[in-house]
């Protein structure tokens, strides 16, 4: 018998590989399987958080405030209007929104006010609008400020905190899922309720309902423009951090007001008209509390 | 942020590294495999009979790693399924870097031909894959030689 | 098992099913040899830092080396204890048994052998 030790063809079992190409061509893959998960996550969240009863809303907040004051903390719905004028002008206001927008009596809405120089105003579960002194501090006239307080209420009937919680409840779980994120992401619910953001189609949809609102108080919707153009100036003049922290979300300023001014001609309301100040005083009550 | 650097960091290291590693290996393995032709490894097992030799056991073995880049890209591989041809030369090397100790063990005993040759491949820990490739046979030594 | 992969014993062990020029005079029992080992922290790191830049792992080479020599040796010890002078049809087998452990097994055939008739 012959026993020989011949070399058979190298590289049979190992083919010629190119390690680059093949990471660069997975590394693109994960990152567009990563995206359209998310927007779908992202999607298929907000619309089951839309399905979500606005009784359940107010059962989540009610629990959030009752959690904080028994560990000691500070509610996030506790802040309510101290001074009495201001509660009763910016309640006047509201009422006027709240007919125009023809808001259920099922779905009440709570205002609050915080005397932080912060130039922002949000409205999250439960009903639960906040305005801050640093932003009603800057509104030149009262349709200015029907415009925020009807955004702000837009945003509570279009269920967007909801949509905007169950969309970030999908994302959280779906990311722990893949093992990408923490589960303390899953939990930290009431973080998510006082720092609810809204995506771009979500603020066009409520500037375009409050659009409604303004026209159907004042007959017009001038004024309203003046919103944005004041987030606009205050952007070029040296935006400061807590500013742009409310407005990245929000669709371009200048966009707004094209919007405003589409809106209102393809319904043919008119722009311009008498502008109704601010009662006196205004700035003082800010002061307050 | 920081993160991320050392992670892009850890994954050039890896690449550049693990193919150097890698290059050297496969030139050292080949150079190696034509010196030990004259030592046939065989997995039958059946020595020849009629002739009287000695028998002994023999082994070769080794532990590879292979490198961040590749363990990554592997890792990614497994998401999507499908080939992961990063690994195919690690278990390559580690199957003919085994044999050739095998070999150069026998060779020490004076064998000239091992018989019934066996691999076994085993992972070792977690991290990074590393594995342990063993070879084993029966060298056949003829008793001239004693 | 000396390091270069050979055995310095009176005992023939082998992978084979016979010995050319011997035959079986009896047949005792199957006899094992076996090391569970962890790794060493000092090494298992050292490795960990290696193992991002590719190629052998001495440290782990020799690790499970001495392991494989020591099953071996129970192994033989094994066969000694029953009165065999040969373990054939050896085999290795390993397994992680937990994170950080790896189990080394020998098995084999201890008989006795005679010079063939």
């Amino acid at each position: 018998m012959q026993y020989e030790d011949r070399a058979p063809e190298d590289n049979l079992n190992t083919p010629d590989h190119h390690p680059v190409r093949e990471f660069l061509k997975l590394a693109v893959m994960a990152a567009v399987a990563v995206v359209v998960l998310g927007i779908i996550l992202n999607f298929a969240g907000s619309r089951l958080g839309a399905l979500l009863p606005f009784k359940a809303e107010l059962w989540i907040t009610e629990r959030v405030h009752k959690a904080a004051i028994e560990t000691g903390q500070q509610s996030p719905f506790e802040q309510k209007i101290v001074q009495a004028e201001l509660q009763q002008y910016l309640q006047s206001v509201a009422d006027k929104v709240a007919v125009a927008l023809e808001v259920d009596t099922s779905m009440p809405v709570t205002l609050h006010y915080s005397s932080e120089n912060v130039i922002n105003a949000f409205a999250t579960l439960g009903g639960h609008v906040y305005f801050f002194k640093g932003l009603l501090d800057l509104l030149p006239h009262e349709n200015a400020l029907a415009m925020l307080i009807a955004h702000e209420y837009s945003h509570v009937t279009l269920r967007h905190p909801a949509k905007g919680l169950g969309g970030g409840l999908a994302l959280a779980i779906g990311t722990s899922a893949v093992g990408l994120g923490s589960e303390n992401q899953l939990f930290s619910l009431g973080s998510r309720i006082t720092s609810s953001s809204f995506s771009r189609s979500m603020e066009t949809e409520a500037d375009r309902s409050a659009l409604v609102a303004v026209n159907a108080i004042y007959g017009h919707v001038g004024g309203a423009a003046a919103l944005f153009e004041l987030f606009m100036q205050q952007r070029q003049g040296g935006s400061s951090g807590q500013f742009e922290n409310f407005v990245s979300t929000h669709p371009l300023d200048q966009q707004r007001i094209a919007q405003i001014d589409r809106v209102a001609r393809d319904n043919r309301w008119s722009v311009s008209g008498q502008l109704t100040p601010l009662p006196d005083g205004f700035q003082q009550w800010l002061r307050v509390q | 942020m920081t993160q991320l650097a050392i992670f892009a960091v850890l994954l050039l290291l890896g690449y550049g590294f693990g193919q150097l590693a890698e290059r050297r290996h496969y030139r050292s393995i080949k150079k190696r495999e034509q010196e030990m032709t004259a030592l046939p490894a065989i997995a039958s097992r059946h020595p020849p009979s009629g002739e009287y030799y000695q028998q002994r056991l023999v082994i070769g073995s080794v532990v590879v790693a292979s490198d961040y880049f590749k363990s990554f890209v592997a890792n990614l591989v497994n998401v999507f399924g499908g080939r992961i041809k990063s690994y195919e030369p690690l278990l390559d090397r580690g199957r003919r870097e085994a044999m050739l100790r095998l070999k150069q063990a026998a060779k020490s005993q004076g064998a000239n031909i091992v018989f019934n040759v066996k691999y076994e491949t085993s992972r070792i820990g977690g991290g990074i894959t590393t594995i342990e490739v063993l070879a084993y046979g029966t060298a056949l030594i003829p008793l001239e030689s004693e | 098992m000396n390091v270069d992969g050979t055995l310095e014993t009176e005992m023939i062990v082998t992978n084979l099913e016979y010995y050319p020029g011997m035959e079986i005079a009896q047949h005792l029992s199957l006899v094992q040899g076996s090391s569970v080992r962890a790794k060493h922290a000092g090494r298992d790191f050292m490795a960990s830092l290696k193992s991002i830049f590719g190629g052998e792992l001495v440290g782990y080479t020799e690790l499970l080396h001495e392991s494989r020599e020591e099953a071996l040796q129970r192994l033989i010890l094994q066969a000694q204890s029953v009165g065999a002078n040969a373990v054939l049809n050896v085999r290795f087998s390993t397994s992680s048994i937990a994170n950080g452990a790896a189990e080394i097994f020998i098995y084999g055939t201890a008989v006795i052998l005679r010079p063939a008739a």
